[in-house]
């Protein structure tokens, strides 16, 4: 979830703009008391603003819709990110949204005015360089930014890559520098700033995966650093263990295999008894919250014994580690 | 300080309204370094998170937001030195003293 502090509404507050996985853009709108309870953005129909897959409050389900896409079809992406920016220097704020998925940008125009904004609902694909603009490893949020000094506003970007493995490359911050003019944007090709690098290490000594990217001047030196969250992921170098321990140590791998046997035989158990229950029966969820009432014990006293083992065996055996933490690249 | 907010990219102005200096564009950074709050490491088991600055309480120094999946947001307030230093983690209250919360699913 990005975060923007701009005056969306223009009553001299600034607003928190923002976008969550239920795949549509949010406000809290400043006032003299804070900021009130959050919202969605709605378009100029009242209908919610979206790229393509939305979390129904409503139906309780995800919804993938195509309404909002040039070519009205669905895409399976949800908008996990917003910005307000005037694209077209008109006076008002237009909407980027971003995409999970994909990793894309789109610009949703504002055809209202700062005070009484109408948003088309309707998205038109941002460009980079000569390709729609696409982050390889699924995007975190885009952050504006004038990177370069020019006078406009630039576009840099985070990725997450695979959130949990423990192999492969993180994920990166990307730059997209803007050489248009006023009112007509132009975004280059996108370029690392922080390439992606292969996760690895005995200790956190940088973000690897989810990266979501801040600027400022950290120092005072009068360019810019980044700020970056995200997931650290490393394996702890483990100490040598005597004969007792290593034989400990291997009691202990077992245990928690017979543990998560178990577990998956009980679970084996209660997809067998779900698959014969009626799914057109009234009573079907109930029924399903029963079975696992029924199991519930089981499953309880075995997780109770696998955290209680696998604490012991990691003081002798560290297993890898993930942990979020928040960096600062400094300029140098 | 209404241009120091836009170069930062904290404010999302007109393309027009922003001084033209040049700077470097292919950046060298140090080896990152973890962020403190207070005493504690900033955003830490935090589900994603994500920072933002803004001035939350109006004191003229930038704090840090940290923002997560869950669609929680907490704030750690700029102390006002260089480099940049933050208080403790606290959540974000909303004008009705309740912690602002973004609705996830």
């Amino acid at each position: 979830m990005g975060s923007q502090f701009v005056d969306l509404n223009a009553d001299g507050h600034l607003d928190y703009i923002t976008a969550t996985f239920d795949g549509s853009p949010h406000v809290s709108y400043g006032s003299e008391a804070g900021f009130t309870t959050p919202e969605r953005i709605k378009d100029g129909e009242g209908r919610r603003i979206l790229v393509s897959s939305i979390w129904s409050d409503e139906a309780e389900e995800h919804q993938d819709l195509g309404r909002s896409l040039p070519d009205g079809e669905a895409t399976g992406e949800r908008c996990i990110s917003a910005l307000a920016f005037d694209w077209d220097d008109d006076g008002d704020y237009d909407l980027l949204l971003g995409t999970y998925e994909g990793g894309h940008l789109y610009v949703q125009m504002n055809e209202g005015t700062r005070t009484d904004p109408k948003f088309t609902g309707m998205n038109i694909p941002v460009m980079a360089g000569d390709v729609a603009f696409a982050l390889p490893a699924k995007m975190t949020t885009p952050k504006l930014v004038d990177w370069d000094g020019d006078g406009d506003m630039d576009l840099i970007a985070g990725t997450y890559s695979d959130s949990y493995s423990q192999e492969g490359d993180g994920g990166g911050v990307y730059l997209a520098l803007n050489d248009g003019k006023v009112g007509e944007p132009k975004f280059g090709a996108l370029k690392p700033i922080i390439a992606p690098v292969e996760r690895s290490g005995s200790e956190p000594t940088r973000p690897d995966v989810g990266l979501y990217p801040a600027v400022v001047d950290h120092d005072g030196d009068g360019d810019l650093d980044l700020i970056v969250g995200g997931y650290s992921m490393w394996s702890p170098k483990g100490r040598e263990l005597n004969a007792e321990e290593s034989a400990r140590a291997e009691t202990l791998k077992a245990e928690i295999k017979a543990l998560e046997e178990e577990s998956s035989e009980v679970f084996a158990k209660i997809s067998k008894e779900i698959e014969e229950l009626d799914l057109e029966s009234d009573e079907f969820d109930d029924a399903v919250d029963s079975i696992y009432d029924k199991h519930g014990d089981a499953l309880s006293s075995n997780r109770e014994k696998m955290s209680a083992a696998r604490k012991e065996l990691d003081k002798l055996i560290p297993s890898p580690k993930r942990t979020s933490f928040v960096w600062l690249y400094e300029r140098i | 300080m209404k241009l120091f907010l836009i170069v930062l990219g904290l404010t999302a102005p007109s393309l027009g309204e922003v001084a033209s200096q040049k700077v470097d564009t292919a950046p060298k950074f140090a080896a990152p370094k973890q962020v403190m709050a207070g005493a504690e490491l900033l955003g830490e088991k935090r589900a994603y998170p994500s920072p933002a600055f803004h001035d939350v309480d109006g004191d003229g120094h930038l704090d840090i937001l940290i923002a997560d999946l869950m669609g929680r947001v907490t704030v750690a307030h700029g102390k006002g030195t260089t480099p940049m230093t933050f208080g403790e983690e606290k959540p974000l209250l909303g004008s009705d003293k309740e912690p602002l919360d973004f609705n996830n699913w």
